[in-house]
């Protein structure tokens, strides 16, 4: 039993970059959040609204989440309660809350409650619109997804959650550490990526045996795919599918490889290195039927981001832009004594995704600075951060900043208030103006200083 | 101690979620459960095999107005997309289903202000073949005479 519980421990908990998962909460939650917001809701629930009560049948995932409003149903105590039909009023004040959640959970602001209501809103939603006798696959592993991240630490990086954790442990310890933001793991970092893949898994096989179920191997005759996109073709006028319908041999070909596809669709969560075949193959595939027979499954594309090792791919991309020389590291020299700085370190941090700035406290690497500067003073590092260029040049203050800025691509577009007219000449002003005002330590003496015994072990620079 | 006792406890939380959802879409997969386990679904569409000579049924419902006009009733005259359409309104003119009709009808009325005293449902057929689509003659599938008496 010991052994079953290690080797399941091991394949769902084996720790993970806290990046990836992030990455994945980033692009799904976009994606819908994108959804919600590019189409009128309001106008879809109103023209639902006008139906008769005949045609609402409500999901039983519906009459979950809508129990609780069934109380001020106008019917009898059960009725009204299982059968609640929500009003219009109440579709917008859901779908304005679930806005809201996917906001704050794609900016990671108590990620894991937003992320959930953002989970439930959608489901309240989606359900209710399939609640009229229409009913369609496309959400259902958008659902699933948003649910599972809800439950995973999804927030752990690339979130605000994370930069006010990190934020409150520099204000207590008084001295800033560098963890780069790929270098973060977790051992609930997996699972939640490995049971959606396993979701997309299932739901490939139940659509290759359900074809062999009821067509057998006729399905792969050639005629039975050629149908569909003839009856998809005409039906929603999609001349690429009419165009295929007229080329027995091609889909015939086409008829093998979707099941081919979908059949072992798995091996790819077995096997993550062949998640480098499916993926994309997944993708020309869904893009194939849109075009040709109008079935959007752009949810289901997106989720194949969980089948990316994201921060195994940053890592790389970044050893290649160096090796090309496109991509230049800046070392900071920050003031370790100064709480302004070490917040700032902390922000710009959180922002380096390819690991492009160096930190080095000022204190502990002046001497380094010093012999390869000589004709600057340790004073004058004090009063304004300087960073040193992979070129070997020095800059120091607002066009300190103007370099990391450029090394960090989430932030690049704060470049445009950088390079505005007049931002050179206001720009140092407003540099100096703060740097005059900021607090600064005085480093203590005494051998027991909690804040100081750190800094024979960081006279290295680090990342 | 107590960390490693809460990590154990929350591992083993977390597996009875895996277990559950993945549980849950393994029954999809094996069984039908679509409307009962939404958003745990299973996938069918497209699974029924077809072979040249079959007829591709393309619907239509036309309306007569008191006057004797004709007109088409449409998904978006009825505020409905193509699935609601097909399974809602032409559904109940295939098999008869006057009552539900007449809902319909209701709704159509109070939303574009006209009165059917006629429904028809047209079936504009293609017969599919190894080189494309051959359009077929349109059929009237059922036609309803409403009596203007009659409430829904």
């Amino acid at each position: 039993m010991k052994t079953l519980w290690r080797r399941w421990e091991s394949y769902w908990f084996q720790p993970a970059p806290l990046f990836t998962l992030a990455v994945c909460r980033l692009l799904i939650v976009g994606l819908q959040l994108f959804k919600l917001l590019h189409h009128n809701w309001h106008a879809e629930f109103a023209d639902h609204a006008t139906l008769p009560d005949v045609l609402f049948h409500p999901l039983p995932v519906l009459r979950l989440l809508t129990l609780p409003l069934g109380w001020a149903g106008p019917r009898s105590l059960v009725a009204g309660l299982w059968n609640y039909r929500p009003a219009l009023a109440t579709l917008d004040i859901c779908y304005w809350g679930t806005v809201l959640a996917g906001v704050l959970a794609f900016i990671g602001v108590w990620t894991n409650r937003s992320l959930g209501l953002f989970a439930l809103g959608n489901m309240l939603m989606v359900a209710y619109l399939y609640s009229f006798g229409d009913f369609h696959h496309p959400e259902a592993i958008m659902m699933i997804a948003l649910t599972v991240l809800a439950l995973g630490p999804t927030g752990g990086a690339l979130s605000v959650d994370n930069l006010r954790r990190r934020l409150s442990q520099v204000v207590r310890r008084h001295r800033f550490e560098s963890r780069p933001v790929l270098e973060a793991r977790s051992e609930f970092a997996r699972w939640p990526l490995l049971v959606i893949q396993w979701v997309c898994a299932l739901i490939y096989l139940s659509c290759a045996m359900s074809k062999l179920h009821h067509g057998g191997f006729a399905w792969m005759n050639g005629q039975t795919l050629q149908y569909y996109l003839m009856e998809d073709g005409l039906r929603w006028n999609k001349p690429l599918g009419i165009w295929f319908s007229g080329h027995h041999t091609l889909v015939a070909g086409l008829s093998w490889l979707t099941m081919l596809f979908e059949g072992t669709f798995f091996l790819a969560v077995i096997f993550p290195w062949l998640a480098w075949l499916y993926v994309p193959v997944g993708l020309a595939f869904h893009y194939g039927i849109y075009v040709a027979m109008d079935a959007a499954f752009f949810q289901l594309m997106m989720i194949y981001c969980v089948f990316v090792p994201w921060a195994t791919a940053a890592r790389q991309a970044v050893a290649r832009l160096q090796s090309w020389g496109w991509a230049k590291p800046v070392e900071i020299f920050y003031d370790g004594q100064c709480p302004l700085c070490m917040r700032s370190m902390t922000v710009l941090q959180t922002f380096d995704w390819f690991q492009q700035l160096v930190f080095s406290d000022l204190e502990t690497a002046w001497p380094r600075l010093a012999a390869r500067h000589p004709e600057v003073s340790l004073d004058a590092c004090r009063q304004d951060m300087h960073v040193l260029l992979s070129d070997g040049t020095l800059q120091k203050g607002f066009f300190a900043y103007r370099e990391m800025l450029k090394a960090l691509p989430p932030l690049w577009p704060l470049l445009i208030l950088f390079y505005a007219p007049f931002a050179s000449a206001v720009g140092p002003r407003l540099y100096g103006w703060i740097a005059a005002r900021r607090v600064r330590n005085e480093p203590c003496t005494l051998q027991a200083c909690a804040t100081h015994h750190h800094d024979a072990q960081a006279s290295a620079p680090s990342r | 101690m107590i960390t490693m006792n809460r990590e154990h406890g929350r591992k083993l939380l977390i597996s009875g979620v895996i277990l559950i959802i993945l549980g849950l879409q393994g029954i999809a997969t094996f069984r039908s459960i679509e409307r009962l386990g939404w958003p745990f679904v299973s996938y069918p569409m497209y699974s029924w095999p077809h072979h040249w000579g079959e007829t591709i049924n393309r619907y239509a419902l036309f309306g007569t107005l008191e006057n004797g006009t004709v007109v088409p009733i449409t998904a978006d005259d009825l505020n409905m997309n193509f699935w609601e359409y097909l399974w809602g309104p032409a559904e109940a003119v295939r098999k008869n289903k006057v009552t539900d009709l007449r809902r319909y009808l209701a709704h159509d009325q109070h939303l574009n202000s006209r009165l059917m005293v006629e429904v028809r449902l047209e079936n504009r057929p293609v017969s599919f073949t190894a080189h494309g689509a051959d359009e077929l003659p349109p059929k009237t599938v059922n036609v309803i005479r409403l009596d203007k008496t009659a409430s829904p």
